[in-house]
Protein backbone atom coordinates (compact mmCIF):
# COMPACT_ATOMS: atom_id res chain seq x y z
CA UNK A 1 0.00 0.00 0.00
CA UNK A 2 1.25 3.49 -0.87
CA UNK A 3 -0.25 5.56 1.95
CA UNK A 4 -0.43 8.78 -0.07
CA UNK A 5 -2.52 7.34 -2.89
CA UNK A 6 -4.21 4.41 -1.16
CA UNK A 7 -7.94 4.08 -1.42
CA UNK A 8 -10.15 3.89 1.63
CA UNK A 9 -10.64 0.18 1.21
CA UNK A 10 -6.89 -0.43 0.77
CA UNK A 11 -6.19 1.52 3.95
CA UNK A 12 -8.84 -0.38 5.91
CA UNK A 13 -7.48 -3.71 4.65
CA UNK A 14 -3.87 -2.79 5.46
CA UNK A 15 -4.84 -1.84 9.01
CA UNK A 16 -7.00 -4.92 9.47
CA UNK A 17 -4.15 -7.19 8.32
CA UNK A 18 -1.58 -5.43 10.48
CA UNK A 19 0.45 -4.04 7.57
CA UNK A 20 0.16 -0.60 9.10
CA UNK A 21 -1.70 1.05 11.95
CA UNK A 22 -4.45 3.61 12.14
CA UNK A 23 -2.07 5.90 14.02
CA UNK A 24 0.64 5.68 11.36
CA UNK A 25 -1.93 6.29 8.63
CA UNK A 26 -3.30 9.28 10.50
CA UNK A 27 0.12 10.81 11.15
CA UNK A 28 0.96 10.53 7.43
CA UNK A 29 -2.34 12.23 6.66
CA UNK A 30 -1.75 15.06 9.14
CA UNK A 31 1.77 15.55 7.74
CA UNK A 32 0.40 15.76 4.20
CA UNK A 33 -2.22 18.30 5.25
CA UNK A 34 0.39 20.40 7.06
CA UNK A 35 2.66 20.30 4.02
CA UNK A 36 0.19 20.95 1.25
CA UNK A 37 -2.83 22.74 2.64
CA UNK A 38 -1.27 26.17 2.31
CA UNK A 39 -1.21 25.91 -1.47
CA UNK A 40 -4.47 23.95 -1.80
CA UNK A 41 -6.79 25.80 0.59
CA UNK A 42 -8.59 22.53 1.16
CA UNK A 43 -8.94 22.42 4.97
CA UNK A 44 -10.20 25.16 7.27
CA UNK A 45 -10.19 23.08 10.47
CA UNK A 46 -8.06 20.11 11.50
CA UNK A 47 -9.14 18.03 14.49
CA UNK A 48 -5.83 16.34 15.21
CA UNK A 49 -6.42 15.53 18.89
CA UNK A 50 -9.79 13.95 18.22
CA UNK A 51 -8.36 12.01 15.28
CA UNK A 52 -5.38 10.71 17.28
CA UNK A 53 -7.74 9.53 20.04
CA UNK A 54 -9.88 7.68 17.50
CA UNK A 55 -6.91 6.14 15.71
CA UNK A 56 -5.39 4.94 18.99
CA UNK A 57 -8.69 3.32 19.94
CA UNK A 58 -8.77 1.46 16.62
CA UNK A 59 -5.19 0.24 17.08
CA UNK A 60 -6.03 -0.86 20.62
CA UNK A 61 -9.08 -2.74 19.38
CA UNK A 62 -6.99 -4.60 16.82
CA UNK A 63 -4.31 -5.41 19.37
CA UNK A 64 -7.03 -6.84 21.61
CA UNK A 65 -8.15 -9.10 18.77
CA UNK A 66 -11.48 -7.40 18.23
CA UNK A 67 -13.04 -7.42 14.78
CA UNK A 68 -12.66 -4.01 13.14
CA UNK A 69 -15.50 -2.21 11.37
CA UNK A 70 -15.30 -1.88 7.56
CA UNK A 71 -13.64 1.54 7.35
CA UNK A 72 -11.45 1.23 10.44
CA UNK A 73 -8.63 3.76 10.35
CA UNK A 74 -9.66 5.44 7.08
CA UNK A 75 -9.07 9.21 7.32
CA UNK A 76 -11.91 11.35 6.05
CA UNK A 77 -12.90 15.00 5.89
CA UNK A 78 -16.20 16.86 5.75
CA UNK A 79 -17.25 20.13 4.18
CA UNK A 80 -17.25 22.79 6.88
CA UNK A 81 -21.04 23.03 6.94
CA UNK A 82 -21.21 19.72 8.86
CA UNK A 83 -21.31 19.92 12.65
CA UNK A 84 -18.27 18.59 14.47
CA UNK A 85 -18.72 18.58 18.24
CA UNK A 86 -16.48 21.23 19.76
CA UNK A 87 -15.90 23.05 16.45
CA UNK A 88 -17.84 26.08 15.26
CA UNK A 89 -19.67 25.26 12.03
CA UNK A 90 -18.65 28.09 9.74
CA UNK A 91 -20.47 26.98 6.57
CA UNK A 92 -17.98 29.02 4.59
CA UNK A 93 -19.03 32.22 6.31
CA UNK A 94 -17.49 34.85 8.55
CA UNK A 95 -20.78 35.43 10.36
CA UNK A 96 -21.19 31.89 11.71
CA UNK A 97 -17.77 32.01 13.35
CA UNK A 98 -19.40 33.97 16.17
CA UNK A 99 -21.63 30.96 16.91
CA UNK A 100 -20.95 28.55 19.76
CA UNK A 101 -19.15 25.34 18.82
CA UNK A 102 -21.42 22.49 17.77
CA UNK A 103 -22.52 20.29 20.65
CA UNK A 104 -23.23 17.22 18.51
CA UNK A 105 -21.66 15.66 15.45
CA UNK A 106 -23.56 15.64 12.17
CA UNK A 107 -25.10 12.27 11.36
CA UNK A 108 -22.60 11.69 8.53
CA UNK A 109 -19.77 12.05 11.04
CA UNK A 110 -21.46 9.78 13.58
CA UNK A 111 -22.09 7.06 10.99
CA UNK A 112 -18.66 7.15 9.36
CA UNK A 113 -16.97 7.02 12.74
CA UNK A 114 -19.23 4.11 13.70
CA UNK A 115 -17.84 2.40 10.61
CA UNK A 116 -14.34 3.03 11.93
CA UNK A 117 -13.33 6.01 9.79
CA UNK A 118 -11.30 8.78 11.39
CA UNK A 119 -12.40 12.38 10.95
CA UNK A 120 -9.38 14.64 10.36
CA UNK A 121 -11.04 17.97 9.68
CA UNK A 122 -13.42 20.27 7.89
CA UNK A 123 -12.98 21.69 4.41
CA UNK A 124 -13.35 24.98 2.57
CA UNK A 125 -16.48 25.85 0.59
CA UNK A 126 -18.35 28.66 -1.12
CA UNK A 127 -20.03 30.83 1.48
CA UNK A 128 -23.24 29.15 2.68
CA UNK A 129 -22.90 26.75 -0.29
CA UNK A 130 -24.17 29.43 -2.70
CA UNK A 131 -21.72 29.12 -5.58
CA UNK A 132 -20.12 26.74 -8.04
CA UNK A 133 -16.56 28.10 -7.94
CA UNK A 134 -14.92 26.98 -4.68
CA UNK A 135 -13.83 30.57 -4.07
CA UNK A 136 -14.35 32.10 -0.65
CA UNK A 137 -13.75 35.73 0.35
CA UNK A 138 -12.98 34.83 3.96
CA UNK A 139 -10.84 31.69 3.70
CA UNK A 140 -9.42 32.12 0.22
CA UNK A 141 -10.13 29.77 -2.66
CA UNK A 142 -9.70 26.05 -2.71
CA UNK A 143 -7.29 25.30 -5.56
CA UNK A 144 -7.58 22.58 -8.15
CA UNK A 145 -4.87 19.94 -7.58
CA UNK A 146 -4.68 19.34 -11.34
CA UNK A 147 -3.71 23.01 -11.86
CA UNK A 148 -3.36 25.23 -8.82
CA UNK A 149 -4.21 28.36 -10.83
CA UNK A 150 -7.70 27.01 -11.48
CA UNK A 151 -10.96 26.61 -9.60
CA UNK A 152 -11.95 23.38 -7.87
CA UNK A 153 -15.56 24.11 -8.56
CA UNK A 154 -18.00 24.30 -5.68
CA UNK A 155 -19.49 24.54 -3.41
CA UNK A 156 -17.77 21.40 -2.06
CA UNK A 157 -14.44 22.70 -3.35
CA UNK A 158 -12.34 21.97 -0.27
CA UNK A 159 -13.48 18.34 0.01
CA UNK A 160 -12.72 17.84 -3.69
CA UNK A 161 -9.27 19.42 -3.37
CA UNK A 162 -8.50 17.26 -0.32
CA UNK A 163 -9.39 14.04 -2.13
CA UNK A 164 -7.90 14.94 -5.52
CA UNK A 165 -4.61 15.94 -3.88
CA UNK A 166 -4.48 12.61 -2.01
CA UNK A 167 -4.72 14.25 1.40
CA UNK A 168 -7.61 11.94 2.31
CA UNK A 169 -9.17 9.09 0.30
CA UNK A 170 -12.75 10.24 0.85
CA UNK A 171 -14.62 13.37 1.90
CA UNK A 172 -18.25 14.30 2.43
CA UNK A 173 -19.84 17.19 0.58
CA UNK A 174 -23.31 18.52 0.06
CA UNK A 175 -25.15 18.97 -3.23
CA UNK A 176 -28.08 21.36 -3.59
CA UNK A 177 -27.70 22.25 -7.26
CA UNK A 178 -24.50 20.46 -8.20
CA UNK A 179 -22.10 21.11 -5.36
CA UNK A 180 -20.69 17.58 -5.34
CA UNK A 181 -20.89 17.01 -9.10
CA UNK A 182 -19.31 20.27 -10.27
CA UNK A 183 -16.14 19.92 -8.17
CA UNK A 184 -16.00 16.19 -8.94
CA UNK A 185 -16.01 17.14 -12.62
CA UNK A 186 -13.45 19.92 -12.41
CA UNK A 187 -11.09 18.01 -10.10
CA UNK A 188 -11.48 14.63 -11.81
CA UNK A 189 -13.11 12.58 -9.05
CA UNK A 190 -15.99 10.21 -8.50
CA UNK A 191 -18.88 11.80 -6.64
CA UNK A 192 -22.24 10.51 -5.48
CA UNK A 193 -25.26 12.76 -5.10
CA UNK A 194 -27.92 10.46 -3.68
CA UNK A 195 -31.66 10.59 -4.16
CA UNK A 196 -33.24 13.48 -2.27
CA UNK A 197 -34.16 12.00 1.12
CA UNK A 198 -31.74 9.07 0.92
CA UNK A 199 -28.96 10.20 3.32
CA UNK A 200 -29.40 12.19 6.49
CA UNK A 201 -28.62 15.90 6.45
CA UNK A 202 -28.93 16.26 10.22
CA UNK A 203 -26.20 18.50 11.55
CA UNK A 204 -25.49 19.98 8.14
CA UNK A 205 -26.01 23.74 7.91
CA UNK A 206 -28.93 24.05 5.46
CA UNK A 207 -29.12 25.97 2.21
CA UNK A 208 -32.26 25.00 0.30
CA UNK A 209 -34.29 22.48 2.28
CA UNK A 210 -36.28 21.50 -0.83
CA UNK A 211 -33.13 20.41 -2.64
CA UNK A 212 -30.29 19.73 -0.17
CA UNK A 213 -28.53 16.35 -0.28
CA UNK A 214 -25.22 15.07 1.08
CA UNK A 215 -22.79 12.50 -0.31
CA UNK A 216 -19.21 11.34 -0.79
CA UNK A 217 -16.33 12.26 -3.11
CA UNK A 218 -13.66 9.61 -3.70
CA UNK A 219 -11.00 8.36 -6.09
CA UNK A 220 -12.74 5.03 -6.76
CA UNK A 221 -16.30 3.85 -7.16
CA UNK A 222 -15.77 1.14 -4.54
CA UNK A 223 -14.86 3.82 -2.01
CA UNK A 224 -17.96 5.78 -2.98
CA UNK A 225 -20.08 2.69 -2.37
CA UNK A 226 -18.34 1.78 0.88
CA UNK A 227 -18.88 5.26 2.31
CA UNK A 228 -22.43 5.43 0.98
CA UNK A 229 -23.22 2.13 2.69
CA UNK A 230 -21.89 3.43 5.99
CA UNK A 231 -24.11 6.53 5.67
CA UNK A 232 -27.33 4.76 4.77
CA UNK A 233 -30.39 4.45 7.00
CA UNK A 234 -33.29 6.49 8.34
CA UNK A 235 -32.60 9.30 10.76
CA UNK A 236 -35.25 10.89 12.98
CA UNK A 237 -33.06 14.01 13.12
CA UNK A 238 -33.78 14.67 9.42
CA UNK A 239 -37.50 14.45 8.57
CA UNK A 240 -36.72 14.23 4.85
CA UNK A 241 -34.49 11.18 5.31
CA UNK A 242 -36.96 8.37 4.74
CA UNK A 243 -35.50 5.93 2.19
CA UNK A 244 -37.48 2.83 1.15
CA UNK A 245 -34.50 0.54 1.72
CA UNK A 246 -30.92 0.56 2.97
CA UNK A 247 -29.33 -2.55 1.50
CA UNK A 248 -25.53 -2.35 1.15
CA UNK A 249 -24.48 -1.67 -2.45
CA UNK A 250 -20.75 -2.36 -2.34
CA UNK A 251 -21.20 -6.14 -2.81
CA UNK A 252 -23.41 -5.46 -5.86
CA UNK A 253 -21.57 -2.84 -7.91
CA UNK A 254 -19.31 -5.35 -9.67
CA UNK A 255 -22.17 -7.55 -10.88
CA UNK A 256 -21.85 -6.18 -14.41
CA UNK A 257 -24.12 -4.00 -16.50
CA UNK A 258 -25.42 -6.44 -19.06
CA UNK A 259 -29.02 -5.68 -18.13
CA UNK A 260 -28.63 -1.93 -17.69
CA UNK A 261 -30.23 0.21 -20.40
CA UNK A 262 -28.18 3.33 -21.11
CA UNK A 263 -28.91 6.51 -23.03
CA UNK A 264 -27.32 9.87 -23.68
CA UNK A 265 -29.19 13.07 -22.82
CA UNK A 266 -29.32 15.37 -25.82
CA UNK A 267 -30.81 18.78 -26.51
CA UNK A 268 -30.29 20.97 -23.40
CA UNK A 269 -27.50 18.77 -22.05
CA UNK A 270 -25.36 19.07 -25.18
CA UNK A 271 -26.15 22.64 -26.12
CA UNK A 272 -23.50 25.14 -25.25
CA UNK A 273 -20.87 22.66 -24.09
CA UNK A 274 -17.32 23.20 -25.29
CA UNK A 275 -16.24 21.13 -28.29
CA UNK A 276 -13.75 19.40 -26.04
CA UNK A 277 -16.45 18.42 -23.53
CA UNK A 278 -18.80 17.14 -26.22
CA UNK A 279 -16.05 15.11 -27.83
CA UNK A 280 -15.08 13.51 -24.52
CA UNK A 281 -18.66 12.53 -23.84
CA UNK A 282 -19.25 11.19 -27.34
CA UNK A 283 -16.07 9.14 -27.07
CA UNK A 284 -17.30 7.49 -23.87
CA UNK A 285 -20.71 6.87 -25.41
CA UNK A 286 -19.02 5.23 -28.38
CA UNK A 287 -16.88 3.02 -26.13
CA UNK A 288 -20.00 1.95 -24.26
CA UNK A 289 -21.94 1.46 -27.51
CA UNK A 290 -24.65 3.83 -26.35
CA UNK A 291 -26.84 4.59 -29.32
CA UNK A 292 -30.05 5.75 -27.68
CA UNK A 293 -30.63 9.47 -27.19
CA UNK A 294 -33.25 10.85 -24.81
CA UNK A 295 -34.59 14.35 -24.35
CA UNK A 296 -35.50 15.56 -20.88
CA UNK A 297 -38.35 17.86 -21.86
CA UNK A 298 -38.21 21.49 -20.82
CA UNK A 299 -34.93 20.98 -18.98
CA UNK A 300 -34.16 24.68 -19.33
CA UNK A 301 -37.35 25.47 -17.43
CA UNK A 302 -36.40 22.92 -14.76
CA UNK A 303 -33.09 24.66 -14.35
CA UNK A 304 -34.88 28.01 -14.16
CA UNK A 305 -37.24 26.73 -11.47
CA UNK A 306 -34.35 25.31 -9.44
CA UNK A 307 -32.65 28.69 -9.73
CA UNK A 308 -35.72 30.50 -8.34
CA UNK A 309 -36.30 27.99 -5.52
CA UNK A 310 -32.67 28.25 -4.53
CA UNK A 311 -32.61 32.03 -4.51
CA UNK A 312 -35.88 32.34 -2.59
CA UNK A 313 -35.25 29.66 0.02
CA UNK A 314 -31.63 30.72 0.46
CA UNK A 315 -32.55 34.39 0.74
CA UNK A 316 -35.26 33.65 3.27
CA UNK A 317 -33.01 31.38 5.34
CA UNK A 318 -30.40 34.10 5.62
CA UNK A 319 -32.73 37.08 6.06
CA UNK A 320 -31.97 37.54 9.78
CA UNK A 321 -28.24 37.49 9.07
CA UNK A 322 -28.66 39.92 6.19
CA UNK A 323 -30.63 42.26 8.43
CA UNK A 324 -28.07 42.07 11.22
CA UNK A 325 -24.84 42.14 9.26
CA UNK A 326 -25.05 42.18 5.50
CA UNK A 327 -21.60 43.76 5.27
CA UNK A 328 -20.07 40.60 6.73
CA UNK A 329 -21.20 38.39 3.83
CA UNK A 330 -18.99 37.46 0.92
CA UNK A 331 -19.99 40.11 -1.67
CA UNK A 332 -20.47 37.41 -4.28
CA UNK A 333 -23.07 35.77 -2.04
CA UNK A 334 -24.69 38.77 -0.40
CA UNK A 335 -26.30 40.43 -3.39
CA UNK A 336 -27.72 37.14 -4.66
CA UNK A 337 -29.24 36.34 -1.25
CA UNK A 338 -30.76 39.81 -0.92
CA UNK A 339 -32.30 39.49 -4.38
CA UNK A 340 -33.54 36.03 -3.42
CA UNK A 341 -35.30 37.40 -0.35
CA UNK A 342 -37.22 39.76 -2.66
CA UNK A 343 -38.71 36.98 -4.80
CA UNK A 344 -42.53 36.83 -4.76
CA UNK A 345 -44.15 33.74 -3.23
CA UNK A 346 -46.01 33.04 -6.48
CA UNK A 347 -42.77 32.29 -8.29
CA UNK A 348 -41.74 29.83 -5.58
CA UNK A 349 -45.03 27.97 -5.48
CA UNK A 350 -45.14 27.71 -9.26
CA UNK A 351 -41.61 26.36 -9.22
CA UNK A 352 -42.72 23.60 -6.86
CA UNK A 353 -45.66 22.79 -9.13
CA UNK A 354 -43.38 22.63 -12.14
CA UNK A 355 -41.15 20.29 -10.15
CA UNK A 356 -43.79 17.56 -10.10
CA UNK A 357 -44.59 18.08 -13.80
CA UNK A 358 -40.94 17.73 -14.79
CA UNK A 359 -40.49 14.75 -12.47
CA UNK A 360 -43.39 12.93 -14.12
CA UNK A 361 -42.05 13.60 -17.61
CA UNK A 362 -38.59 12.29 -16.72
CA UNK A 363 -40.02 9.24 -14.99
CA UNK A 364 -41.60 8.29 -18.31
CA UNK A 365 -38.10 8.15 -19.79
CA UNK A 366 -37.06 5.74 -17.07
CA UNK A 367 -39.70 3.30 -18.34
CA UNK A 368 -37.29 2.42 -21.16
CA UNK A 369 -33.91 3.51 -19.78
CA UNK A 370 -32.05 2.76 -16.53
CA UNK A 371 -29.34 5.39 -16.62
CA UNK A 372 -28.89 8.64 -18.51
CA UNK A 373 -25.50 10.15 -19.33
CA UNK A 374 -25.03 13.93 -19.33
CA UNK A 375 -22.01 16.17 -18.93
CA UNK A 376 -21.50 17.40 -15.38
CA UNK A 377 -20.05 20.75 -16.46
CA UNK A 378 -20.01 22.46 -19.86
CA UNK A 379 -16.33 23.38 -19.50
CA UNK A 380 -13.18 22.37 -17.63
CA UNK A 381 -11.96 24.30 -14.60
CA UNK A 382 -11.92 28.09 -15.11
CA UNK A 383 -9.02 30.16 -13.86
CA UNK A 384 -9.33 31.41 -10.28
CA UNK A 385 -10.99 34.82 -10.36
CA UNK A 386 -12.51 34.23 -13.79
CA UNK A 387 -15.95 35.83 -13.82
CA UNK A 388 -17.47 34.64 -17.12
CA UNK A 389 -17.23 31.80 -19.62
CA UNK A 390 -18.50 31.28 -23.13
CA UNK A 391 -21.71 29.29 -23.41
CA UNK A 392 -23.61 29.02 -26.68
CA UNK A 393 -21.69 31.99 -28.02
CA UNK A 394 -22.51 34.26 -25.09
CA UNK A 395 -20.43 35.26 -22.10
CA UNK A 396 -22.24 34.21 -18.91
CA UNK A 397 -21.25 34.47 -15.21
CA UNK A 398 -19.29 31.54 -13.82
CA UNK A 399 -20.55 31.51 -10.25
CA UNK A 400 -24.26 30.84 -10.88
CA UNK A 401 -23.89 28.94 -14.16
CA UNK A 402 -21.22 26.25 -13.86
CA UNK A 403 -24.03 23.97 -12.70
CA UNK A 404 -26.22 24.43 -15.76
CA UNK A 405 -26.24 20.69 -16.40
CA UNK A 406 -26.59 19.59 -12.79
CA UNK A 407 -29.45 21.83 -11.66
CA UNK A 408 -32.29 20.21 -13.62
CA UNK A 409 -31.36 16.84 -12.12
CA UNK A 410 -31.24 18.04 -8.52
CA UNK A 411 -34.56 19.76 -9.10
CA UNK A 412 -36.32 16.38 -9.14
CA UNK A 413 -34.07 14.67 -6.64
CA UNK A 414 -32.51 12.00 -8.86
CA UNK A 415 -29.41 10.06 -7.78
CA UNK A 416 -26.26 10.73 -9.80
CA UNK A 417 -22.75 9.34 -9.85
CA UNK A 418 -20.21 11.65 -11.45
CA UNK A 419 -17.39 9.88 -13.27
CA UNK A 420 -14.12 11.50 -14.43
CA UNK A 421 -13.78 11.13 -18.19
CA UNK A 422 -10.55 9.74 -19.57
CA UNK A 423 -8.41 12.66 -20.68
CA UNK A 424 -5.34 13.07 -22.86
CA UNK A 425 -2.09 14.10 -21.16
CA UNK A 426 -2.23 17.77 -20.25
CA UNK A 427 -5.99 18.03 -20.56
CA UNK A 428 -7.91 19.23 -17.53
CA UNK A 429 -10.42 16.94 -15.80
CA UNK A 430 -14.04 16.78 -16.86
CA UNK A 431 -16.86 14.62 -15.53
CA UNK A 432 -20.01 12.96 -16.76
CA UNK A 433 -23.19 12.48 -14.76
CA UNK A 434 -24.69 9.00 -14.66
CA UNK A 435 -28.29 9.70 -13.69
CA UNK A 436 -30.69 7.04 -12.41
CA UNK A 437 -34.32 6.86 -11.32
CA UNK A 438 -35.18 7.77 -7.73
CA UNK A 439 -33.69 5.35 -5.16
CA UNK A 440 -31.74 3.47 -7.84
CA UNK A 441 -28.24 4.51 -6.77
CA UNK A 442 -27.21 0.94 -7.55
CA UNK A 443 -27.69 1.34 -11.31
CA UNK A 444 -25.56 4.48 -11.43
CA UNK A 445 -22.85 2.93 -9.25
CA UNK A 446 -22.76 -0.28 -11.30
CA UNK A 447 -22.31 1.63 -14.54
CA UNK A 448 -19.69 3.91 -13.00
CA UNK A 449 -17.82 0.89 -11.64
CA UNK A 450 -17.93 -0.82 -15.02
CA UNK A 451 -16.54 2.29 -16.73
CA UNK A 452 -13.78 2.49 -14.13
CA UNK A 453 -12.76 -1.18 -14.34
CA UNK A 454 -12.70 -1.06 -18.15
CA UNK A 455 -10.29 1.87 -18.02
CA UNK A 456 -12.71 4.31 -19.64
CA UNK A 457 -12.43 6.81 -16.79
CA UNK A 458 -9.38 8.16 -15.02
CA UNK A 459 -8.56 10.36 -12.10
CA UNK A 460 -5.93 13.01 -12.80
CA UNK A 461 -2.59 12.96 -10.98
CA UNK A 462 -2.26 16.05 -8.84
CA UNK A 463 0.47 18.56 -9.62
CA UNK A 464 3.12 18.68 -6.89
CA UNK B 1 -46.84 29.42 -23.39
CA UNK B 2 -44.33 31.74 -21.76
CA UNK B 3 -45.61 35.22 -21.02
CA UNK B 4 -42.91 37.79 -21.62
CA UNK B 5 -43.44 40.53 -19.09
CA UNK B 6 -41.94 43.98 -18.90
CA UNK B 7 -39.04 44.17 -16.50
CA UNK B 8 -40.55 45.35 -13.23
CA UNK B 9 -37.64 44.26 -11.08
CA UNK B 10 -36.60 47.83 -10.13
CA UNK B 11 -40.11 48.44 -8.78
CA UNK B 12 -40.14 45.05 -7.05
CA UNK B 13 -36.80 45.74 -5.39
CA UNK B 14 -37.89 49.22 -4.35
CA UNK B 15 -41.08 47.86 -2.80
CA UNK B 16 -39.38 44.97 -1.01
CA UNK B 17 -36.37 46.82 0.35
CA UNK B 18 -38.17 48.57 3.26
CA UNK B 19 -40.13 45.40 4.03
CA UNK B 20 -36.99 43.30 4.33
CA UNK B 21 -35.23 45.84 6.56
CA UNK B 22 -31.84 44.95 5.20
CA UNK B 23 -29.41 47.88 5.28
CA UNK B 24 -28.48 47.96 1.58
CA UNK B 25 -25.42 49.87 0.45
CA UNK B 26 -26.05 51.70 -2.82
CA UNK B 27 -23.00 49.99 -4.32
CA UNK B 28 -24.77 46.64 -3.98
CA UNK B 29 -27.90 47.66 -5.86
CA UNK B 30 -26.74 47.01 -9.44
CA UNK B 31 -25.90 43.38 -8.62
CA UNK B 32 -29.11 42.91 -6.64
CA UNK B 33 -31.15 44.22 -9.55
CA UNK B 34 -29.23 42.13 -12.05
CA UNK B 35 -29.81 38.98 -10.06
CA UNK B 36 -33.46 39.77 -9.45
CA UNK B 37 -33.89 40.34 -13.17
CA UNK B 38 -32.27 36.97 -13.79
CA UNK B 39 -34.71 35.37 -11.35
CA UNK B 40 -37.65 37.14 -13.03
CA UNK B 41 -36.54 35.88 -16.42
CA UNK B 42 -36.31 32.36 -15.02
CA UNK B 43 -39.72 32.62 -13.37
CA UNK B 44 -41.21 33.64 -16.72
CA UNK B 45 -40.13 30.26 -18.06
CA UNK B 46 -42.40 28.23 -15.78
CA UNK B 47 -44.81 30.57 -14.01
CA UNK B 48 -47.59 30.49 -16.61
CA UNK B 49 -47.72 26.85 -17.61
CA UNK B 50 -51.23 25.34 -17.40
CA UNK B 51 -51.01 23.67 -14.01
CA UNK B 52 -53.87 21.56 -12.75
CA UNK B 53 -55.38 22.78 -9.48
CA UNK B 54 -54.61 19.37 -8.00
CA UNK B 55 -50.93 19.89 -8.75
CA UNK B 56 -50.14 22.03 -5.71
CA UNK B 57 -47.23 20.49 -3.88
CA UNK B 58 -44.86 22.23 -1.53
CA UNK B 59 -41.55 20.71 -0.52
CA UNK B 60 -42.03 17.46 1.42
CA UNK B 61 -40.62 18.67 4.70
CA UNK B 62 -43.55 19.56 6.94
CA UNK B 63 -45.23 16.57 8.53
CA UNK B 64 -48.16 17.14 10.85
CA UNK B 65 -48.64 15.08 13.97
CA UNK B 66 -45.03 14.92 15.05
CA UNK B 67 -43.63 17.19 17.75
CA UNK B 68 -40.89 19.52 16.57
CA UNK B 69 -38.50 18.27 19.25
CA UNK B 70 -38.60 14.84 17.64
CA UNK B 71 -36.86 16.38 14.68
CA UNK B 72 -33.97 17.75 16.74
Amino acid sequence: MKPATATAREIAAAIAYGETTATATLEATLDAIATRNGELGAFTDVVAHRARTRAAAIDAARSAGRRLPPLAGVPFAVKNLFDIAGVTTRAGSKINRANAPASLDATVVVRLEAAGAVLVGACNMDEYAYGFTGENAHDGPSRNPADLTRMTGGSSGGPAAAVAANLVPVAIGSDTNGSIRVPASLCGLYGLKPTYGRLSRAGAFPFVASLDTVGPLARTTADLAAVYDALQGRDPRDPVCDPPDDAPLLPLISEGIGDVRMALADDYFLSGASDDARAALESLASDLKITQRVTLPEAHRARAAAFVLTAAEGGTLHLPRLQAGAVDFDPDTRERLIAGAMIPAAWVVQAQRFRRWFHNEVMRIFDSVDVIFALATPITAPKLGQKTFTFDGAEIPVRPHLGLYTQPITFIGLPVVTVPLKRAPGELPLGVQIIAAPWNELAALKVAHDIETRGLSAIVDPKR
Amino acid sequence: MTVKRADHTPQLAAAMEPLLAIPIDSAWRPQILAFLAMAAHNADLFADLPYDDANDEAAPVFRPGRPAEEML
